[in-house]
């Protein structure tokens, strides 16, 4: 009966379900948008960093402090001041510590081409931030020989080999190195760099004895912050950046977003919220005869108000349903927006040119879950008003209007 | 005939009130109707029939007097239990849109089945026999927009018997009709009486339903100003005329 009471008023129950369905699609889409971007951000951080704790000379202003956290991103390419080499020791016997794992992150110019250079120690190297993807050759295994791995964007740019040899110089120095592998990380940016023996940039350097920075791994991220508050009390001049607080502002920018995002979808539904109780007002007053005759052959006021409700839920569930649809759809274009923003360097084989890796759109059962459930909690809220007036109507004032 | 009393309804008063106008529509109503009577309240516009039909319906309730209906106390009732009254004890005809306009017809004479909580099979016989004892079988999946008013009006009386109410209540049954379906209307009226002993209420001021009375009650101004038994019958329309 509810049904055919709908049917009967296709333009009406569609446009007031539309209105629904606009608060529904734009919630959704709202929230797939910042699930997108929350697993966009935590992606790109996971595979950029694998230490917990980036440890750097604090001599450095405020300002260039900014500019650091923008280096450990991309890679750390701007020398930094030196740290002596000493202090690898002192952190690697703090407590919490895993590994650590002493750096120079310096910028140099491998045949004509400015790069990363990456000064490291491999074993340690590996224990902090969990692995080099090797994808040709193998990785250097010597402390001081003249041996390097190049990232595969750089590879291709350079048309290097394994086996081949790279002018490496960094500043006025320069050293001819033989390429022992290719590494991999999916992100264009790392992959223009060199990682070398420690003890070949720092000679390149004359930085013996001194490393710019010090990665540390703890042996469970939640004790990072304590550990990097140990490194400060002993070496006051050194300042830390721990990933985990990194991470976790991201995520407190992520939810700003979302519970803004979410007033603007609130905004929306109430606007279709409103809607629903007019056409239902409408309905009633319209029905008023109907209810009459309804009440005086026996139907109790909760039949008369469930047949209202009723009516009110179809119309929060079309439109939801149809604003999840449409949300969907319109979904589909997030990932690009994400993808244009970063460029990922996703190249599978040589042959083929730069291709960017694309953003998965999230959609998970909870956004779905949401989106529907406000849409018909919506409706059935605005409904209740309406039929409730319906249901405490008196017979006899109703059978009397035509 | 037995004589049972089934509706007894003494000394009603009701007034209306809107604004600071007051409309005193019953003014101390006395009647009795017996089991299988047709019964007719005959008066001028405004004298206040639908008002008496309406709380011997429990629909409206009167300001003081009492109304038995097959020794139920109407007054006394109040929600579910004044539903349930509604439901199972009347049967009332209005004047006119006396359908759901999105039930078929079927559906419209299944409805207080329903409500009633009929199961299915029986609801479906049901309707069955009532449709034939209207002779509308053949418009079973018709809606309502699509019948004529004589139609409609049979529709409702069928609805009406759907729960084998105690009474039938019809307000102007002829109002809307033409002469022919009038008296198809009181034909169908007669044979309902005849066959189940089936008890009408009827208010009216047409003569052609009037002749299938067997008593009259006369209203005029919320109060009984006469009744009247076979050929008294005939005299007192006469008088009125
Ligand atoms: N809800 C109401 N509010 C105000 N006055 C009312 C109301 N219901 C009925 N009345 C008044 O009560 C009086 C009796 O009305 P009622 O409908 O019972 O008359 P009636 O005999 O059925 O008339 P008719 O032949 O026109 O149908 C009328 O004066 C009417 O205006
Ligand atoms: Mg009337």
């Amino acid at each position: 009966m509810a049904y055919r009471n709908l049917a009967k008023r296709k333009l009406r129950f569609g446009l007031t379900a539309a209105g629904i369905a606009v608060g529904v699609a734009l919630v959704f889409s709202l929230l797939s948008i910042t699930a997108t971007a929350e697993q966009a951000a935590i992606q790109q951080f996971t595979r950029l960093v694998g230490y917990d704790i980036a440890v750097f000379n604090g001599s450095l202003r405020q300002g260039r402090l900014q500019t650091q956290r923008q280096q450990i991103s991309w890679g750390g390419a701007i020398p930094q001041s030196p740290i002596a080499e000493y202090v690898v020791e002192a952190i690697s016997s703090l407590q919490g510590v895993y590994a650590v794992s002493p750096v120079i992150a310096v910028r140099g110019i491998a045949n004509g081409t400015v790069v990363t250079v990456q000064g490291l120690v491999p074993q340690t190297y590996v224990e902090v931030v969990g692995g080099i993807n090797i994808v040709e050759g193998e990785m250097f295994s010597c402390g001081n020989c003249s041996e390097v791995v190049v990232g595969r964007s750089l590879a291709l740019e350079l048309n290097a080999t394994v086996g081949g040899r790279l002018n490496l110089s960094i500043g006025s120095n320069t050293s001819e190195v033989i390429i022992r592998g290719v590494f991999e990380t999916g992100i264009r940016i790392q992959e223009m760099a060199v990682y070398a023996p420690l003890g070949l940039i720092q000679r390149l350097t004359g930085m013996n004895g001194y490393v710019t920075q010090i990665l540390v791994k703890c042996r469970n991220p939640r004790v990072a912050e304590a550990v990097a508050n140990a490194i400060k009390s002993v070496f006051p001049s050194l300042s830390t950046i721990s990933m985990a607080a990194t991470l976790q502002r991201v995520e407190e920018a992520i939810n700003a977003m979302t519970v803004f995002f979410l007033s603007i979808g609130a905004v929306a539904l109430t606007a279709g919220g409103f809607g629903v109780m007019n056409t239902m007002f409408m309905a009633v007053v319209e029905r008023t005869r109907e209810v009459g005759i309804l009440k005086s052959i026996g139907a109790t006021d909760r039949f008369v108000f469930t047949l209202f409700m009723t009516e009110s839920i179809l119309i929060g569930l079309t439109g939801s349903l149809t604003g999840l649809a449409v949300g969907v759809g319109f979904s589909r274009l997030i990932p690009a927006v994400f993808t244009g923003g970063v460029r990922f360097s996703g190249v599978r084989n040589p042959q083929t040119s730069i291709s960017p890796r694309t953003t998965e759109l999230v959609i998970t059962p909870e956004v779905v879950l949401i989106s529907v459930a406000i849409g018909i909690a919506i409706a059935t809220i605005a409904g209740l008003l309406p039929a409730y007036r319906a249901a405490r109507m008196k017979p006899v004032e109703a059978v009397r209007y035509v | 005939m037995s004589s049972e009393l089934i509706v007894a309804v003494k000394d009603v008063y009701k007034t209306y009130r809107y604004g600071k106008n007051y409309v005193r529509a019953l003014k101390g109503v006395t009647l009795e109707v017996v089991r299988g009577d047709i019964v007719c309240l005959v008066g001028p516009s405004g004298s206040g029939k639908t008002t008496l039909l309406n709380i011997i319906g429990g629909i409206d309730s009167p300001d003081s007097g009492s109304v038995i209906v097959d020794r139920i106390s109407v007054s006394k009732l109040r929600g579910r239990e004044l539903s349930d009254y509604r439901l199972k004890k009347v049967g009332y005809v209005f004047q006119f849109y006396n359908l759901i306009p999105v039930l078929t017809v079927a559906e419209n004479i299944e409805l207080p089945l329903t409500l009633a909580n009929v199961d299915k099979k029986t609801r479906e016989e049901r309707v069955k026999i009532l449709l034939e004892a209207v002779g509308l079988t053949h418009l079973a999946s018709r809606t309502p927009d699509s019948l004529s008013g004589g139609e409609q009006q049979r529709v409702a009386i069928a609805r009406a018997l759907a729960n084998n109410p105690a009474i039938v209540l019809m307000d102007e049954p002829s109002a809307n009709i033409d002469v022919e379906n009038t008296i198809k209307i009181m034909k169908l009226v007669e044979k309902l009486n005849r066959e189940i002993g089936q008890t009408f209420i009827i208010a009216t001021h047409d003569t052609l339903v009037v002749k299938s009375c067997f008593k009259i009650y006369r209203i005029r101004d919320g109060v009984i100003i006469g009744r009247y038994t076979g050929d008294d019958i005939a005299k007192a329309l006469s008088s009125e005329a």
